[in-house]
């Protein structure tokens, strides 16, 4: 979840100036990031951010604080973004700069000053399988992925966002959970024999 | 009528059923294994899974890598991307650049609220002004016409 001092966002509210500026620049990279996530196009994630920010000058003022704002925030991103990947689903895919494209990281500039270098750098590769996993399952069961397990949305929460029920969610997040174990894991010793797995459906 | 057993009649029944068919005893465990940690099963599910995984290594190892693979993800979100370099400049303008409809909302909202009177007065006067405009134009349109039947009779 982002985190918002309700400071700022009350000083907005009053109007003050220089107010706006400092809630755009304190969330615009989580509101990007989260958006990259899902959408997982740059520039598509760009124009997600400016919609979402559009929507914050339109609403901040009668943001009632029922929920955090860096809840609201999100809910809102994760919308707009949905919004934006369903219209692009409609649309022919020309000249997409996917991420998670071949030989392409976003993780391999992580900068953790525990880890030593060679620890770092496997961690690194292994957020990038994992981030590439992601990336190859299907829309559907991506976005649920995303949404649960990265950004720890409950699964109600997921399925009023994207309108399936609870029980839809989980048998897409199961499957998707199982697929990525499969690709991210050392499989051979946990596989099912084959008479054993035709029963799984 | 299905009774509630404790975790050790769990357990004890999943090793029995493990011990005569171990096969169809994983099979009908491993499709629920990826919600085990998510608090996604019934806690019912859940302690007959923990109790079958005690038994089985095999299932075991498959429930630590959904362990494993879920605190990667988890990691994901942790490990922003820089955005682009042009992205802040253009939201600090859009923000500074309000909108048509921002504007018309505002400049309504005082002339209606009476909280801008500078404005509410400005725009009853140009109304007024308009009106009284409108009012004579009519008028003399309609006043041209008596004349031009009163001089040229049919």
């Amino acid at each position: 979840m982002m985190d918002v001092d309700p400071e700022v966002v009350r000083a907005c509210q009053r109007g003050e100036p220089g107010a706006l500026d400092a809630l755009i620049r304190a969330t615009y990279a989580d509101v990007f990031n989260l958006a990259l996530r899902l959408v997982r196009d740059r520039e598509e994630a760009a124009d997600v951010t400016q919609e979402v920010f559009v929507r914050v000058l339109r609403s901040v003022s009668g943001f009632r604080g029922e929920s955090s704002f860096g809840t609201w925030l999100h809910r809102v991103t994760v919308n707009v973004a949905l919004t934006s990947m369903r219209r692009r689903a409609r649309r022919p895919m020309l000249g997409r700069q996917a991420l998670g494209a071949p030989g392409e990281s976003a993780y391999d500039t992580v900068a953790d000053p525990d880890p030593g270098p060679e620890e770092r750098a496997e961690r690194a590769e292994l957020l990038t399988r994992a981030q590439a996993a992601v990336a190859a399952l299907p829309e559907s069961s991506r976005t649920i992925v995303l949404l649960r397990d990265v950004e720890g949305l409950s699964t109600a929460e997921v399925a009023t966002l994207t309108g399936l029920s609870e029980t839809a969610v989980k048998v897409r997040l199961f499957r998707a959970r199982e697929r990525l174990r499969a690709s991210l894991t050392d499989t051979t010793v946990t596989r099912l024999p084959r008479r054993a797995r035709r029963g799984t459906g | 009528m299905k009774t509630r057993r404790g975790g050790a009649a769990d357990r004890q029944a999943a090793a029995e059923r493990l011990a005569a068919e171990p096969d169809a005893a994983c099979a009908a465990v491993r499709p629920d294994l990826p919600g085990l940690d998510g608090h996604e099963l019934s806690t019912r599910r859940a302690t007959e899974l923990r109790a079958h995984l005690a038994d089985c290594p095999s299932c075991a190892a498959v429930a630590a890598g959904h362990r494993s693979v879920r605190r990667t993800l988890a990691e994901l979100a942790s490990h922003p991307v820089s955005p682009p370099a042009d992205l802040l400049p253009a939201l600090l303008e859009q923000a500074r650049a309000p909108s048509p409809r921002a504007k018309v909302a505002v400049y309504g909202r005082g002339v209606l609220s009476g909280a801008r009177p500078g404005v509410a007065a400005a725009s009853a006067g140009v109304g007024a002004v308009a009106a009284a405009g409108l009012g004579v134009l009519a008028w003399r349109a309609l006043r041209s016409r008596r004349v031009a039947a009163v001089v040229e009779p049919a």
